[in-house]
């Protein structure tokens, strides 16, 4: 499913969401920002869970204003989980069944794949956070939606099992055509592909970007982890290969190690420290930055005032 | 520092305990048993039959009123709403006597609600009916209720029935399915304290009904009270203690329904 978003306001109290323009073709789209910058509220106004003040919400292209939230085909599953309390796991995985349009065979694969055989008989309150992670994600796509909003999902899940479901949410969304935006703060979640991140911040989407690389916003690459962002007298700049070299004579101090494929170099700039992420391999007692081959990174504010 | 503060407290916690148990305590042993026994004959045991019956009838109306009422206002945030949502409270703070005036002045058959209800209904008469018992302690009790399913209905169950609806359910299978269910324990909650709080009525029945026509049945508040000004404090005070202990009583039976009613699935 296509999401296209024009001209959204949505105001609550001190707080505005204010989307000009955004535009997630079909495909798994991550939405990253730092707590409180709307992206809760961003999806709760696409599921329709929450309106719009103005603006339109697009689902291929159709707009959502006269459909109810249960005529979107637009499945949320929210930090909380809200599985239904008092009622089994397999009575909370049946429901979008029997009162709504789910898929009986999606339920066995979901069960198979989610390995939630053993836990279908016991209260969904009984569960671990883990376990209740994965049956809310289970849920939400028996139900058979165009379009899956997972909000922070996986956050309880431990490494192993977290790279497991998101590994296998990419075979179920294409086994059964549907679309994910998902909202993480870890950065380590892009690692199984993404058709775009978009970034926000104070209730505006600063940048949409198909690749990391395309970054171009300092408050973007500082919520990644290894976000290559470095701040040389006063300016931010994203640190790529092509920028980096080493040296024994002169340039800043850092420490690395190996992770995975690449590199992770903890550089000493300026009196800051900062994650550099690299494929090469470093071979001189300094790290040297050559600005004119970094990416100069712009303040939002000040786009902001430009604006 | 949590233990300090529990022996800085406890003192506080103790005596408002103890401010509350003293004057049951006291009405329960003013009187001997044997004339506690001797004034059950009194009438007070059928008015306070009529009593709890015609209370629980109102708190279940009081429920009633709460789930289409809560549905309502929990989907709508407008200024106008929330100003009629804050119209609940208003028979909290109304003087019960003032209430009955409210109620008569309203409903009798002279006045123009209660003129335009005996044209639907030749020979409509108010005071003193079972109707205006029911209409008054309706006024009164039923703030209890529609707060309670209210704020638990907006607070804890609405996001179930959200959820619900972005998996394909409808809003109303969603909240027939999902948060009646839910509901069952507020309501239960609703219920005991609507109830409670239309036993305690008792100057507002002054007024509308002192007694109930034709049975000449008295509420059990009126009752105890015509018991204080014609045979004095010790009949006054054992009829008190029998409603006292059955209420104890019916409130333990009302929470324990409640208790398994929550459990639903």
């Amino acid at each position: 499913m296509q999401l296209s978003i024009r001209g959204l306001r949505y105001r609550r109290g001190n707080f505005t969401l204010s989307i000009d323009e955004l535009d997630l073709p079909s495909g798994k789209h991550f939405i990253m920002g730092q707590n409180g910058s709307g992206k809760t509220t961003l999806l709760k106004n696409v599921c329709g869970i929450l309106r719009p003040d103005s603006g339109r919400i697009l689902l291929d292209g159709v707009p959502s204003e006269g459909r109810k939230s249960w005529e979107r085909h637009v499945a949320y599953i929210p930090q909380d989980l809200l599985l239904f309390p008092g009622m089994s796991v397999e009575k909370n995985l049946l429901f979008p069944i029997r009162h709504a349009g789910g898929s009986m065979d999606i339920f066995h694969d979901m069960v198979e794949s989610m390995g939630l055989k053993d836990i279908l008989q016991r209260r969904a309150d009984q569960i671990s956070g883990g376990q209740a992670q994965r049956v809310a994600v289970a849920r939400a796509i028996i139900s058979a939606p165009s379009l899956l909003l997972m909000d922070e999902p996986l956050s309880m899940q431990d490494q192993s099992a977290r790279i497991w479901i998101l590994s296998r949410l990419d075979d179920l969304m294409k086994k059964y055509s549907f679309s994910i935006i998902y909202v993480t703060h870890d950065q380590s979640d892009l690692d199984f592909g993404y058709d775009s991140v978009t970034f926000m911040n104070a209730g505006r989407i600063t940048e949409s970007v198909s690749s990391l690389d395309q970054l171009h916003q300092e408050t973007s690459a500082s919520m990644l982890h290894y976000g290559n962002m470095v701040r040389i007298n006063g300016s931010h700049y994203l640190a790529g290969d092509e920028s980096i070299s080493f040296s024994d004579s002169g340039g800043y101090g850092y420490r690395w190690w190996k992770s995975l494929d690449y590199n992770v170099l903890l550089a000493s700039i300026d009196g800051e420290e900062y994650f550099i992420k690299t494929s090469r391999m470093p071979d001189g007692k300094y790290l040297v930055l050559n600005p004119e081959l970094m990416k100069p990174l712009e303040h939002e504010s000040i786009l902001q005032e430009g604006q | 520092m949590r233990n300090r503060l529990i022996l800085l407290f406890f003192p506080f916690m103790a005596a408002y305990l103890i401010f509350l148990v003293l004057p049951i305590v006291r009405i329960l042993t003013f009187n001997s048993f044997s004339f506690l026994i001797g004034d059950a004959s009194s009438g007070i045991l059928a008015s306070i039959y009529y009593t709890y019956l015609i209370a629980l009838a109102v708190a279940v109306i009081s429920v009633l009123l709460a789930l289409p009422y809560s549905f309502v206002m929990a989907r709508r945030n407008t200024i106008p709403y929330r100003i009629a949502d804050s119209l609940v409270e208003i028979p909290i703070m109304i003087p019960s006597t003032v209430v009955g005036i409210m109620i008569l002045i309203t409903f009798a058959p002279q006045m123009p609600v209660g003129s335009a209800i005996a044209r639907v209904f030749p020979g409509y008469s108010f005071q003193d009916s079972l109707f205006a018992v029911i209409i008054t302690l309706l006024f009164v009790s039923s703030a209890y209720s529609i707060r309670i399913v209210g704020v638990s209905y907006r607070q804890e169950i609405l996001r179930y029935e959200e959820e619900a609806m972005t998996l394909g359910v409808s809003d109303a299978r969603s909240f027939l399915l999902l948060s009646v269910p839910m509901l069952i324990k507020p309501m239960a909650r609703g219920i005991v304290l609507s109830w409670a709080r239309a036993i305690s009525a008792v100057g507002s029945l002054l007024i509308v009904a002192y007694y109930i026509f034709p049975s000449f049945t008295q509420l059990a508040g009126v009752f105890i009270y015509s018991q204080f000004l014609g045979g004095g404090l010790p009949d006054a005070a054992a009829s008190s203690s029998i409603l006292i202990i059955t209420g104890i009583i019916a409130m333990a039976l009302l929470r324990a329904m409640g208790g398994r009613n929550a459990a639903v699935y």
